[in-house]
């Protein structure tokens, strides 16, 4: 019978001696070695070539996750069961992204653990409840909506009226004059305004301005042509 | 009874002496006299001098009486040094018209090289037949005046020059009219301000104190001393002066000289000196504030960690025990369920610590970075406080910076996010979080009530403003905060960084 080889990385001794006797009670999981640290368990791994690297997330030397990485991009048919404590999509995704097959929480039943390395071996993805695909697929796409900020939306209003009057060719004096507020002040909004935009010349804020529509571009073509 | 006298030789032997003691009483007179006195012929020998005008010319007698006047050439001057030529002697221009000659000033320079001043004058002497015979020239001898004046106008020279080259200005005003200035002060004001009122100079909040001044001089007082006043020119121009003034008499008028000194420049490097010191004051009191708040929220923490292990964990472990004692004691079928309500402890236990040590740091920021523990706060924020978080944010997802500006940078948003809950009533709340030139920004904005940050600060109420301030300063960042009571916050940090993204995630 093919055992399947198992290589178990913790750095608390006591809870590997537990995952071990967990994993040894199965007959046809054999576990080749452990490690309480991250280096160790690369070097081991590419000696041992195992099915299943069972790693805890959170490890000295080398996170698990970093490990993880390491160790699937080295060896392909080795699959990664990710143990951890946080219940989070993001650990999830990013376990997930750096090639782990299974995200096991710690404090899962015996049986999830063994389910979970069964699945890891034929390549097979397992997430511990209550974390699923929906989940991390409703993660995915609250996160990347949040991945859009206009960096307009960053200004404040006075700053804003700044950034037009600024575009339309006036002086800090004049805007100042418009807005009943300092010279001074206008300054600080300008440059406040420059930064957050990352633009560098008044060239540039005229060209960012044309290209948001602050500016509408044929009357700033019949001022300034 | 002339006839008689003259005929008669007793009464002319007596006529004799009486002419004898005349002669002698005229030359006691004329010796007696203050006044030089000579007479020259009409050929212009000396043919008389008394000892006045011997002793003023330096000559003998003898040699007095072998001169004539030419012998005077090139010996007599005017006042201002020109040489009188000859004829122009009052006695030759007497001798010459036969009128008499008015009083002129004239030096005559003495063998001995001294210069003797007088004022002479010059009578015509007509004989019997009433032609011209000679001239008396009679003089004063003002030669002792002449040098206590020539004394007096190099002392004053001496004092003009000292006055209008002082490097400090120098004014003399008559009654509050300024009659002179120094070259020191003409150049420093720059227009001609003689013949104007000399408060026209003086800032109006230094009137009292400059007239009470004058009125002292005024009064008696001889000067007064040093003082610090601030002068104003035509254009407006205010500059830090000193001032001390005195009393001097100017061709008999009582008059005030002011000594003026600009100490613009000292006033500034003091204002300088003063404006360091408060900032360096100020920043060492904040430190003070921050070192006592860090002490306070140390402790606090501290207490908040006892009390949760205390009242949560301990009180669940003693439970946990109490379930293991009657596991032992117990049957096995009334076991099967003590342990059954012995794992849900060990499952609330787990939990509990867990949610202390997010609740001491996130670990996910440590692991993953800014944006998920973000993510994360925000469910968990939304859940204790039900204010909704929109998160937006560009160019951070596959970037990891400093622990330190990371860290900063979650703490700023949380503390920010308290403040929202305590302050601003808002029921959304946008956090922004992006990076552009080296620098790391994250914003958050609420639409709450709003509030002046300046007044917060100042009243000292919010730690947490000051502690985010100093928590961003101490990274070489800084925090902004635009708010207008009634139109929301902004709240933006910025923080620098390196722009070298980190390998790996």
């Amino acid at each position: 019978m093919n055992k399947i080889r198992i290589l178990l990385a913790d750095d608390h001794q006591v809870v590997r001696e537990g995952f071990r006797a967990l994993l040894e009670a199965e007959p046809d999981f054999e576990i080749v070695a452990e490690t309480g640290d991250g280096l160790e368990a690369v070097r081991l791994a590419e000696h041992q070539k195992p099915h299943v690297l069972v790693v805890d997330l959170m490890m000295p030397g080398l996170n698990g996750l970093e490990v993880a990485r390491q160790i699937t991009q080295r060896l392909p048919r080795t699959h990664v069961v990710v143990l951890s404590m946080h219940a989070n999509e993001a650990y999830v995704l990013e376990a997930l992204k750096n090639g782990a097959c299974a995200y096991v929480l710690k404090d899962a039943s015996a049986a999830e653990l063994v389910r979970a390395v069964r699945e890891a071996n034929v390549g097979r993805r397992y997430l511990s409840p209550p974390l699923s695909e929906p989940a991390i697929d409703n993660y995915i796409q609250r996160t990347r909506n949040s991945d859009s900020l206009d960096l307009y939306d960053t200004l404040t209003n006075r700053e804003r009226e700044v950034l037009q009057l600024g575009a339309e060719g006036h002086t800090n004096a004049e805007i100042a004059g418009r807005l009943f507020i300092s010279p001074r002040t206008v300054e600080t909004h300008r440059a406040n305004v420059m930064h957050k935009l990352g633009l560098r010349s008044q060239t540039e804020l005229v060209r960012y301005a044309l290209r948001r529509g602050i500016l509408p571009i044929e009357e700033t073509v019949k001022r300034h042509g | 009874m002339t006839q008689n006298q003259i005929t008669n030789p007793r009464s002319r032997k007596r006529a004799a002496a009486k002419a004898r003691i005349q002669l002698d009483v005229a030359q006691r007179i004329l010796e007696a006299v203050p006044a030089g006195i000579c007479q020259v012929d009409s050929h212009g020998a000396i043919s008389f001098a008394n000892s006045v005008a011997i002793d003023f010319l330096g000559l003998s007698y003898d040699d007095l009486a072998k001169m004539y006047l030419g012998d005077f050439h090139r010996k007599v001057i005017y006042e201002d040094g020109r040489e009188c030529p000859v004829h122009e002697y009052p006695v030759s221009r007497c001798l010459a018209t036969g009128q008499p000659q008015p009083e002129t000033i004239l030096g005559v320079r003495r063998p001995d090289g001294h210069v003797c001043w007088g004022i002479f004058s010059a009578l015509p002497v007509f004989d019997d037949a009433g032609a011209l015979s000679a001239s008396v020239v009679t003089f004063i001898d003002i030669t002792h005046r002449k040098e206590a004046e020539q004394a007096l106008r190099e002392s004053e020279e001496r004092y003009r020059q000292l006055v209008e080259f002082c490097p400090d200005g120098i004014l003399i005003h008559v009654d509050g009219k300024i009659v002179f200035a120094n070259r020191a002060l003409r150049e420093s004001v720059g227009h001609d301000f003689v013949n104007l009122p000399v408060m026209q100079f003086v800032h109006p909040d230094f009137h009292e104190v400059v007239l009470a001044r004058f009125r002292r001089l005024n009064e008696g007082e001889s000067a007064a001393p040093w003082h610090e006043i601030k002068s104003v020119r035509s254009d407006g121009t205010i500059t830090d002066i000193e001032v001390a003034s005195q009393a001097v008499a100017l061709n008999g008028r009582r008059c005030v000289q002011v000594m003026i000194r600009d100490i613009s420049e000292r006033k500034r490097a003091d204002r300088e000196r003063d404006q360091l010191f408060s900032e360096v004051e100020a920043a060492r009191s904040r430190l003070e504030l921050l070192s006592r708040r860090l002490v306070a929220v140390q402790e606090a923490e501290r207490r908040h960690v006892a009390r949760e292990l205390h009242d949560h964990i301990g009180q669940e472990l003693t439970a946990l025990k109490l379930n293991l004692d009657r596991c032992a004691s117990a049957s096995a079928d009334a076991s099967a369920g003590v342990i059954q309500e012995a794992r849900g402890r060990v499952d609330h236990l787990v939990k509990l610590v867990r949610e202390m040590s997010l609740d001491l740091r996130p670990t996910m920021l440590d692991d993953l970075g800014l944006v998920p523990a973000l993510h994360w706060h925000f469910d968990r924020f939304f859940g204790t406080s039900g204010v909704r978080v929109k998160f937006k944010h560009t160019g951070v997802t596959e970037r990891r910076f400093a622990p330190d500006i990371e860290t900063a940078a979650y703490r700023v948003v949380q503390e920010a996010l308290t403040n929202v809950v305590r302050h601003s009533g808002a029921k959304e709340v946008t956090v922004r979080l992006w990076t552009s030139h080296n620098s790391l920004s994250v914003q958050v904005e609420d639409p709450g009530v709003g509030f002046d940050p300046e007044r917060a600060l100042a009243r000292g109420v919010s730690s947490g403003l000051a502690g985010m301030r100093e928590r961003a300063a101490l990274l070489g960042g800084r925090v902004r905060i635009e708010s207008t009571p009634g139109s929301g916050t902004h709240l933006t940090a910025e923080f620098p960084v390196s722009d070298i993204p980190q390998s790996g995630s």
